[in-house]
């Protein structure tokens, strides 16, 4: 459980530190694409990405949820 | 095991080949699930992005045979309830009921498969092919996917009904049948609802 927390923690961290990086990332091309696709355009384009990332973290979330529970089940 | 695991004899006997453990194929079923989950949520994004960014007026939505389509999803819920009324006949020792339960299961999916392709033939019939509009385009793409993972449910429920199993048990070979089976009815069920938002 501790070693689980730490791995958690520096996970966290790692995470944090990329987070600049991950706001800069995009090419100038799709940047402006995005920015000329009017206002209808750039809410389908959050949604679409909203469609792609829940499902695949629900899907994260539950892989982990599973290993973590059978790893305490079986001690 | 021999001969058909559907016969009475063979469903009086619990066996499977020792060595990989019985729960090993759930969990192997759920993971592919997952795949194909994140697959026709792919799709989905992309329709939602792609109707997102339409300006022409070449692109309003295409009429869809509704009655039908709706006909269809009745048909694959009630597969889908056939399937589980199999399982419980099984879990109960009644194989008689378990058979005749599994069959129809297996021919209301092919029912449903029938009327896709018909709901198909009536957009043809009024001039909308895969590439006449966007919209269209992914009707196809999602029917068509969506029925391919449906031709490979249907082939798993004919090799369980007729095939012998070596490694699996029979509540085993069920169950990840029919959690495929009732993921794809889900999965037809989000297609469907979307179509009708989408209207």
């Amino acid at each position: 459980m501790k070693k689980l927390a730490i791995i958690a923690t520096i996970c966290i961290a790692i995470l944090a530190m990329a987070a600049p990086h991950a706001a800069g990332q995009g090419c100038a091309m799709c940047y402006q694409n995005a920015a000329a696709s009017g206002a209808k355009g750039q809410e389908a384009l959050r949604h679409g990405i909203m469609i792609l990332l829940i499902p695949a973290l629900a899907l994260f979330g539950g892989i982990v949820a599973a290993i973590y529970r059978r790893d305490n089940f079986s001690q | 095991m021999s001969g058909n695991w559907m016969s009475s004899t063979a469903l009086t006997t619990e066996s499977a080949e020792p060595g990989i453990p019985q729960r090993v194929y759930p969990t192997g079923m759920i993971l592919t699930l997952g795949a194909i989950l994140m697959f026709f949520m792919a799709l989905f994004s992309a329709w939602v992005v792609r109707k997102g960014l339409s300006t022409s007026p070449l692109e309003a939505p295409i009429s869809l045979p509704w009655r039908l389509l709706s006909l269809n999803t009745a048909l694959l819920f009630a597969s889908s309830g056939a399937l589980e009324a199999s399982r419980r006949f099984l879990r109960a020792g009644d194989t008689a009921k378990f058979r005749i339960w599994w069959c129809a299961a297996t021919i209301l999916g092919v029912a449903f498969l029938v009327g896709q392709f018909e709901a198909w033939r009536e957009l043809e019939g009024q001039g909308i092919y895969f590439a006449s509009n966007p919209d269209a385009s992914f009707f196809f793409l999602f029917t068509g996917a969506h029925a391919l993972h449906l031709i490979g449910g249907i082939a798993g429920l004919l090799i369980i009904a007729l095939k012998p199993l070596r490694q699996l048990t029979r509540n085993t070979a069920t169950r990840i049948a029919a959690i495929y089976w009732h993921f794809l009815t889900l999965i037809w069920a989000s297609i469907f609802l979307l179509l009708i938002f989408a209207k």
